[in-house]
């Protein structure tokens, strides 16, 4: 159609900048971050697989995790992380796509988890295989083992087109001066560390670096695995709760951590659907300042 | 080895070298037991009623061994590929599944008539055959009781807990000499592993149920070794 002025001024009264729009409305992109190096938008709250999708053959898992990754996909999708160091989750990933057939909206993550070099390819091809993938959206060096032969290899892919985005993992707070190191050296798309209301090492430096570097952060262990969902279970909910608009302790939890300026995506693990909303619903609300963190951080330390 | 080298080695528990879910693990045998239904009863009679006679019959004692062994067998064909699924370690410990059913039936098979519970203490008989029997009734019971369901109850047939807990208290009844410590070794490592697994998965009952087998034939060997000089 060719572009005339009446067009034109209805698309850029069309477009979010312009348009007005109704109080709810306003929360739609809330819940997505920019990835730094492309700006390119994702879901801030993406879905990790760590033990929750080590299931095997087991119908019933199977099927429970397709129904996770279902929810997912209709909350909004986005990352969906996972490792050949997950036992068998990569294949519960691929069996899921193939149950619910529905591949979108997808952001596919995995990681090379080899101190060989050499076999970083093949592993990754099996994992290819494993989530019945064309190509991965990111690939990362798992827990910086072997980090610059793999980089090598990983920064090869994006090069040819083979890869979208290149990063690197740690976890549990472990090799963060490596991790920094790396950081330093290399135009990675992302890194990958353990960050939540009480575990905040990040905070000080590598969370600063990599808004630095441009360097997307994806943040693993937001509940300590559900420890800290389990030790806060029987408190009752502090009574800023409702400002932030959470509803549960998984809910502020997970407030704390995807509202850090420098956070790009989550990746909280569950076995349950109804958690799967109630984690996206954690994006859509109100999130807190800078100034309510710090309370946040302080009052749930003395919990 | 990184870690070990940047200091965080210390940040290491055993949790993380869990790769699975404790729901996970109970599945497992919710799975076996249907598959293996209804054979679960007949197996624990039929091993009831070994241990009856076992102890008054050396040819009988020999033949509980025997059927001991098919019991390592079913585990290692029913519950090891299931489980080596989610936990790649069990590949390397499948092996010694059979290692152990090649030992029990080839005594079994193959033994003097004589060899065996002569000159056993009476400690050691008491408390090997309550193991046994504990590992054939309460393993299954404690499912009904823990989990709240029979359907993922460790049963003797399929299920490694009860083969292994079943040979340690078998083997400290009815057997002694090196034949009896050589039955020991792999019940033993895979209490070891089964107990701590479960306690680090959160099934502390379990776990704990486990542990109290392991220290009771412990004790019944040591404080109920025989008075006479020599081997134990």
């Amino acid at each position: 159609m060719t572009l005339t002025r009446r067009r034109l001024i209805g698309a850029c009264l069309a477009s979010p900048l312009f348009a007005a729009r109704p109080a709810l409305a306003a929360d739609e992109r809330v819940d997505m971050r920019r990835i730094p190096s492309t700006g390119a938008e994702i879901p801030v709250v993406g879905l990790g697989t760590w033990m929750t999708f080590n299931v095997g053959s087991d119908p019933a898992l199977l099927q429970q995790s397709a129904d996770v990754m279902e929810a997912f996909f209709a909350e909004g999708g986005g990352m969906i992380d996972s490792s050949p160091m997950y036992g068998s989750a990569q294949q519960t990933i691929g069996r899921g796509l193939s149950r619910i057939g529905r591949r979108e909206p997808l952001f596919s993550a995995d990681k090379v988890w080899t101190s060989s070099v050499e076999d970083g390819p093949a592993q990754m091809e099996m994992t290819r295989s494993h989530w019945t993938v064309p190509r991965f959206d990111l690939m990362q060096v798992h827990n910086l083992r072997a980090v610059e032969g793999h980089l090598e290899t990983l920064f090869a892919m994006k090069d040819s087109g083979a890869l979208a985005h290149v990063g690197v993992t740690t976890s549990h707070g472990r090799r963060h001066a490596e991790l920094e190191d790396v950081m330093k050296r290399h135009p990675l798309d992302f890194v990958q560390l353990t960050y939540n209301v009480l575990d905040r090492e990040a905070e000080d430096r590598l969370l600063p670096l990599a808004r630095e570097r441009g360097i997307g952060v994806i943040v693993n262990r937001p509940f300590r695995r559900g420890a800290l969902i389990e030790r806060f279970r029987s408190e009752p909910l502090p009574s800023w709760a409702a400002e932030i608009g959470a509803s549960t302790w998984a809910q502020i939890l997970l407030k704390y951590v995807i509202s850090h300026p420098d956070v790009t995506v989550a990746i909280p693990a569950t076995t349950r659907p109804a958690h799967v909303r109630e984690n996206k619903q954690a994006a859509r609300g109100p999130l807190p300042d800078e100034a309510f963190r710090q309370m946040m951080a302080a009052d749930i330390s003395t919990i | 080895m990184g870690d070990w080298l940047m200091g965080d080695w210390a940040s290491y528990e055993l949790q993380d070298f869990l790769l699975f879910a404790e729901p996970t693990y109970w599945r497992l045998f919710e799975r076996l037991n249907a598959a293996f239904w209804p054979f679960q009863i007949p197996v624990v009679l039929v091993l009831l009623g070994g241990l009856l006679v076992g102890f008054t019959s050396p040819r009988m004692r020999r033949g509980l061994f025997g059927l001991l062994g098919l019991c390592w067998i079913g585990a290692a064909v029913g519950f090891a590929p299931l489980y080596a699924e989610i936990n790649w370690a069990m590949a390397y410990l499948a092996p010694l599944f059979w290692v152990q059913a090649i030992g029990m039936l080839g005594f079994a098979l193959l033994a003097r008539a004589s060899s065996g519970a002569e000159g056993t203490t009476f400690l050691r008989l008491i408390a090997g055959m309550s193991v046994a029997v504990a590992a054939m009734l309460i393993w299954p019971l404690a499912a009904l009781f823990l989990r709240g369901s029979f359907s993922s109850a460790e049963v003797i047939g399929v299920a490694p807990d009860p083969a292994a807990i079943a040979t340690l208290g078998l083997a400290t009844a009815l057997a002694r000499g090196w034949f009896a410590a050589a039955l020991c070794v792999v019940p033993l490592i895979w209490c070891v592993v089964s107990a701590v697994s479960l306690i680090t998965m959160g099934a502390l009952a379990e776990g704990w149920l486990v542990g109290a087998a392991v220290i009771a034939i412990l004790a019944a060997r040591l404080f109920g070794a025989p008075a006479t000089a020599g081997r134990a």
